[in-house]
């Protein structure tokens, strides 16, 4: 007889998946189970009972749980691997001794297991369906480019010979003409050069985004672009009254780019800086090399730009709240087909931050080797 | 040209042993290397997907792996399904749509979600509803997505009694509306069931849903 409950015991505490401790009166544990071991860890022996429960609040006396002998105590326990375990204890006491038992819920078990799997699946229908909605987008993306390419350049045609047609009238008939009609016709030829700006800046803009951008890279002297940019822009310069000064770091390495590209982000700089400048003042520009790159500045001495909207300012359509100082127009466009250029060309373009008066935009682009 | 014996049984043995060790990384490798070779979606679906979740459900009816297991390595084969999204839905679309889905009841909801994918492949918009879909939600999604085609997957056979009720209705309330059906709960028979209804088609393979229903249209 003694034999089979030998047997026995050994059995269940060899294979039994339940934690059991056995403590003296003062809580020390003095036994446990072959399971309670793998899973607490070998040196469990002699800790205090209270030490293996995850207890926030302090709250564990073990008198508490020694009342009631048929009551279930939801108690978690810390194991060996770090991640803490729900056991439902009984506690008993029995001569000079403490055991505590406990148990998993195998029903709570399987719910877990059940909802785990469902949870999985509408994680993954879910991504499913982020995929589709996602490719959707990129092909209206995708249409809007195509749409506005088709539609600027079937624009350009038209509108370029408004333009011409009355630049022409203009020129040769201006001395026929009423000075409100000189006045009607100069209105006319401004405004389909904005509307001619903004469809060259919507094509740059549909083409960039549609990959469509390319790069013709040779060696290039920055300095020379620079010089050619401002060539034109310092008319309009000269125009407002406002002086276009220049110093470059000598000698300068020449850099990576497409000169034709670059040469339209230092048009759009300069041509900011001059809008947004009042008469006697004076941009700069600069060109230095930095660590591996050549990085151009254009300052100006205008309202700057301020703080909160820097962030939007190389995005697409963003207008800033600072006023042009002869009521030139901002296509909104400008500084976004900048970025791209700049980006595409493996180099930065920003606006420095902290700056009380002026505004100083500057760019980098990787040296040639 | 692509080899289309990529999946041979010396891979098909290593990506089931590490499906069934829980190596999810070394599963996406197999997976990356067979799409970055641009092998047929479909392929990769049945001569790997598919034949694993059947070894699987096998090794488990016969007691060789538990249920954890299992559970494992079904969650690493929806995981992985996901990789060949980028492919599946950057197709040209055309103007017809399928809505697929799992009836109320039914968990297993891998097939379906393939079935639906074979269906965006093809340029239609494949929707997926997704396992234990209760019949009203289905109907939401009709009436709101007007689908060319209903596609209902069934895997466990005592399901059937529930599918013939689901024809019922939706037959009368969508009168002209196609139906079809699929899936491993017809593999011990039932199919005969499903010839009272005049739109409801049974399908058997995903070959057989390309060639038969979508590029017939
Ligand atoms: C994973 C799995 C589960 C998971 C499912 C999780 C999930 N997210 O999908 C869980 C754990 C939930 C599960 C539960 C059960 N399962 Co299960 N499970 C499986 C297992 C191992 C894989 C299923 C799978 O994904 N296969 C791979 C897919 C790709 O294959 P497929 O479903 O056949 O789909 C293809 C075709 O059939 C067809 N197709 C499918 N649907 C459609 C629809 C249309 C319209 C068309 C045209 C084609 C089509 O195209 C697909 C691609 O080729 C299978 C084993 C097996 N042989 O498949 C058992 C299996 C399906 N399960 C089975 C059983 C019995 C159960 C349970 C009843 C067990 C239980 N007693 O609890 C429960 C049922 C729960 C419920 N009410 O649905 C049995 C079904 C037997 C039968 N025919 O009735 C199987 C076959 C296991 C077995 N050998 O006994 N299971």
């Amino acid at each position: 007889m003694k034999d089979i409950n030998d047997v026995i015991i050994n059995f269940f505490n060899d294979n039994a998946t339940i934690l059991f401790f056995c403590c003296n009166l003062s809580g020390q544990i003095k036994y446990t189970n072959r399971f309670t071991e793998r899973l607490m860890g070998s040196d469990i022996i002699g800790k205090e009972i209270s030490s293996i429960f995850v207890d926030f609040f302090n709250a564990f006396r073990l008198e508490d749980f020694l009342s009631d002998r048929d009551k279930l105590y939801l108690l978690n326990v810390s194991t060996a691997s770090g991640l803490p375990q729900t056991f439902y204890f009984r506690f008993y006491r029995t001569g000079d001794s403490i055991l505590a038992i406990g148990e998993t819920d195998s029903e709570e078990m399987d719910n877990l297991r059940r909802n785990l799997i469902v949870l999985n699946s509408e994680l993954n229908n879910l991504t499913r369906e982020l995929h589709k909605k996602n490719a959707e987008l990129k092909k209206l993306n995708e249409l809007k480019n195509q749409f506005l390419g088709v539609a600027a350049h079937d624009l350009r045609t038209p509108i370029g010979a408004i333009r011409n047609f009355s630049e022409f009238l203009l020129d040769e008939t201006r001395d026929m003409l009423q000075e409100e009609h000189v006045h009607f016709l100069t209105s006319i030829k401004s405004l389909t050069e904005f509307m001619l700006q903004l469809l060259n800046d919507l094509l740059d803009i549909s083409a960039i985004e549609a990959g469509k951008l390319q790069l013709t890279t040779e060696p290039v002297d920055i300095v020379d672009v620079i010089k050619e940019s401002i060539e034109i822009t310092g008319i309009f310069a000269q125009k407002k009254g406002i002086s276009v000064a220049y110093s470059f770091q000598s000698p300068l390495p020449f850099v990576k780019a497409d000169p034709i590209r670059v040469k339209q982000v230092l048009d759009n700089l300069l041509t900011n800086a001059i809008k947004y400048s009042n008469s006697g003042t004076k941009v700069s520009i600069k060109a230095e090399s930095v660590e591996g790159f050549v990085v151009v500045s254009v300052e100006d001495e205008g309202p700057g730009v301020p703080q909160a909207e820097m962030e939007k300012l190389f995005k697409v359509f963003s207008m800033t709240s600072i006023k042009s100082t002869a009521g030139e127009k901002s296509t909104g466009l400008g500084l976004a087909i900048s970025k791209k250029i700049i980006d595409s060309h493996g180099g930065k373009i920003w606006l420095e931050e902290g700056r009380t008066v002026g505004a100083r935009f500057l760019f980098s682009l990787p040296i040639a080797h | 040209m692509v080899n289309q014996n990529l999946i041979d049984d010396r891979l098909y043995g290593s990506y089931l042993s590490f499906l069934l060790n829980g190596q999810r990384n070394e599963c996406h490798k197999i997976v990356k290397k067979l799409l970055d070779a641009e092998l047929d979606i479909k392929d990769i679906y049945i001569k790997l997907f598919q034949r694993s979740l059947y070894d699987v459900g096998s090794l488990w009816e016969h007691n060789k792996i538990s249920v954890a297991v299992e559970h494992l390595a079904t969650s690493i084969t929806e995981g992985l399904m996901s990789l060949a999204y980028p492919v599946i839905f950057s197709t040209d679309k055309i103007d017809r749509s399928a809505i697929i889905t799992c009836m109320a009841n039914e968990y297993h909801q891998i097939g379906g979600r393939m079935v639906a994918d074979i269906f965006e492949l093809n340029g239609w918009n494949g929707y997926f509803l997704g396992a234990n879909t209760p019949y009203e939600d289905l109907c939401k999604m009709i009436d709101d997505k007007q689908p060319h085609l209903v596609g209902l997957s069934l895997s466990v056979y005592y399901n059937i009694k529930n599918l013939l009720s689901i024809l019922e209705r939706l037959s009368s309330a969508y009168p002209t509306l196609k139906i079809i059906v699929g899936g491993q709960a017809f593999r011990q028979g039932g199919k005969e069931s499903l010839s009272v209804y005049a739109n409801v088609q049974y399908i058997e393979s995903l070959y057989d849903l390309e060639e038969g229903i979508i590029k017939d249209k």
